[in-house]
């Protein structure tokens, strides 16, 4: 009993977050990922290693959905939290921590999870497929299940539909899927929802939505350096990432920016945009922009012009760092509702 | 039989010395990532029991078996590396082909990790794994000419012979531009650093994206055990193998490809992902023709 006592706390001593934000909840993500950096928990990047699914914010019952959806994608052990307070997340981190090592109780939640879960997807896949709504399949795996309404199961191996073909750039016949992305994905903005045609690996084609509305009132440097942040984050440097989320961190608190660790950012920032590693607008425009004054005039982005042709793997990255000056298509969100 | 025991011990031996510099280089690539050493020290103790604790999941319609073959495959493929290196007198795999044979094996990896991609049956999981060709196709051939240059200049395949050649001078301070383009493939098969476009966080992480538990740790393991492996030939190819003051061969051995997987591991965690397209150009236009040149100048050597 000692043993497994002990191994069990080993297991549980730093849990793999997966965190998503809702709309509006860019203020509870930050707080999130500032208790997470001071535990020296790591984040997790994709909810199949993930023990813990955090969502930050208040979900629309819209998103509930998507949420769920994602829940379903943790292997277990698993905790769910919500943080509606920014305030609350080291104490809501704590609760998912106690009930991961509650191992009778995961253990009950596993067994009936097998018994209920017989194959959510396929469960589900008659009562979403007429759904207008794109359930957030977050692109792992289990995307584009039943969001084609006529994906009759012949057509359909395992309930996702085929590829179908379609003229490349180069005029060549190419197979493409439709791939979306969010409304509910880590380090993206919340409710966004973003519907890729793939040809291969290049965007084709891409259709925005904006679940629920954005906070407006944070001052845009925040903004401005938590894009930044999440940008490196993304391309791999977590030790940029990590100084971008301080300085962060120091302009949410209102307390002296260290400015000689901002500027030694801004030069590897630029570095890395010149190497092609991060776009170059988180260089130019970002970081410019973060020494304008607040009330400037920004110019906007529109997320479909932003992503169309580029690599699939560039998506997240043009988003990352576009994330303050996006709009998607008004009239399609309109049209879709 | 006392032979057998002979055999079994030091294959033991070499699993767990393989295993240490696994564990080296995560420690190591954590702390170039800006983590305390101390954490990134005790990281793959806990991660290994929180992986061992989580269930297995698969995806919808996913090629199970040549997924698992992908993510299990690599591990054996990094304990087989370590068995060619001569940590002693020679290898634990008799061979006077040891430089072939760690190129085959690396070249194995590219179907490991293209299955791995494929059998999630993932968006994902299939852009990874095609990129990772991508960039395979990028580390490959500098990394099998820099394998000539040592070859060369000790007119042998023999891992042994080519450590014994580099008496005074080790080649990797007069093959410097092989030494860094071979460091560059270890880096590319084991998918770290600037070279793990396939693993991505861009693409929620590539091949990586639908494993967890036990299979995501053995890919995580594989690929640490891959960078310490490839290391640890490197240190018979470019580092004078066991040769050193004071201390026994094979200690000089660990400790050579100790150092030189932390310098490695360090780096690539301080290093950001670079794009698939740009690593293409680096390969082609900026390091093979190096490496060319750099055999040029072997062949030279050696022929006066």
């Amino acid at each position: 009993m000692g043993l497994t006592q002990q191994l069990l706390g080993l297991a549980t001593r730093r849990p793999r977050c997966y965190v998503v934000e809702a709309p509006g909840g860019a203020s509870q993500r930050m707080a999130v990922e500032r208790e997470l950096d001071a535990r020296g928990w790591r984040p997790a990047w994709s909810p199949a290693s993930a023990d813990v699914l955090a969502v930050c914010g208040e979900l629309l019952p819209e998103l509930a959905q998507a949420a769920d959806l994602l829940w379903s994608q943790l292997p277990g052990p698993r905790a769910r939290m919500t943080v509606t307070d920014p305030g609350e997340a080291g104490a809501g981190l704590d609760e998912v921590r106690r009930q991961l090592t509650d191992d009778p109780a995961q253990r009950r939640a596993a067994r009936e999870r097998d018994r209920d879960e017989v194959s959510p997807r396929l469960a589900s896949h008659g009562e979403m497929g007429h759904g207008e709504m794109g359930h957030g399949e977050m692109g792992h795996g289990e995307m584009g299940h039943g969001e084609m309404g006529h994906g009759d199961m012949e057509m359909a191996p395992g309930g996702i539909a085929l590829a179908e073909g379609a003229e490349d750039r180069d005029g060549l016949e190419m197979d493409v899927l439709t791939h979306p992305l969010g409304p509910l994905l880590d380090r993206w903005p919340g409710g966004l929802e973003l519907r890729l045609t793939l040809h291969g690996d290049v965007v084709g084609d891409a259709s925005a939505q904006r679940w629920g509305s954005q906070e407006r009132h944070r001052p845009f440097q925040v903004v401005a350096w938590d894009a930044v942040a999440t940008t490196l984050s993304l391309a791999g440097d977590e030790r940029g990432a990590r100084a971008a989320r301080g300085i962060r961190a120091a302009m949410i608190d209102e307390v002296e920016v260290p400015t000689r660790r901002a500027a030694k950012l801004r030069t590897r920032v630029a570095r890395l945009a010149a190497w092609s590693v991060v776009p170059d607008s988180v260089a130019t425009t970002l970081l410019d922009l973060t020494s304008d004054a607040d009330h400037a005039p920004r110019p906007t982005v529109r997320v479909g012009d932003l992503v169309r042709g580029h690599d699939l793997a560039d998506v997240r990255l043009l988003i990352a760092s576009h994330s303050p000056l996006l709009t998607t298509d008004e009239h399609e969100a309109a049209a879709r509702d | 039989m006392t032979e057998l025991l002979q055999g079994v011990l030091v294959a033991a031996g070499i699993a767990a010395a393989v295993l240490a510099l696994a564990w080296a280089s995560s420690a190591a690539l954590a702390v170039g990532a800006g983590r305390p050493a101390a954490t990134a020290l005790g990281d793959p103790l806990l991660e290994v029991c929180r992986l061992l604790r989580q269930r297995r999941r698969t995806t919808v319609s996913a090629d199970v078996a040549l997924w698992r073959l992908g993510g299990w495959g690599l591990l054996p493929v990094a304990l087989l590396l370590g068995a060619l290196v001569p940590w002693g007198e020679e290898s634990l795999v008799p061979t006077s082909l040891g430089v072939v044979w760690a190129n085959t094996l690396d070249v194995l990896v590219w179907a490991l990790v293209w299955l791995l991609g494929w059998g999630a049956n993932s968006v994902a999981g299939l852009v990874g794994g095609y990129r990772f060709l991508a960039l395979a196709l990028a580390y490959e051939l500098p990394l099998m000419f820099a394998l000539v240059a040592p070859a060369m200049a000790a007119s042998s395949l023999d891992l042994a012979v080519i450590a014994g050649s580099q008496e005074g001078l080790w080649y990797a301070v007069w093959m410097p531009a092989a030494f860094v383009a071979y460091l560059l493939g270890v880096l590319g098969f084991a998918v770290r650093g600037p070279l793990s476009a396939p693993a991505g966080q861009e693409t929620s992480g590539g091949v990586l994206a639908e494993l967890s538990g036990p299979d995501l740790l053995v890919v995580r393991l594989g690929r640490h055990a891959l960078l310490g492996a490839g290391a640890a030939v490197a240190v018979p190819l470019f580092l004078g193998g066991g040769s050193g003051p004071w201390l026994p061969d094979p200690m000089w051995v660990v400790v050579k490809a100790l150092v030189l997987t932390a310098s490695l591991a360090y780096l690539a965690g301080r290093l950001p992902v670079l794009r698939v397209p740009r690593l293409l150009e680096i390969g082609w236009v900026v390091v093979l023709p190096l490496v060319v040149l750099q055999d040029l100048v072997v062949a030279v050597v050696v022929v006066t």
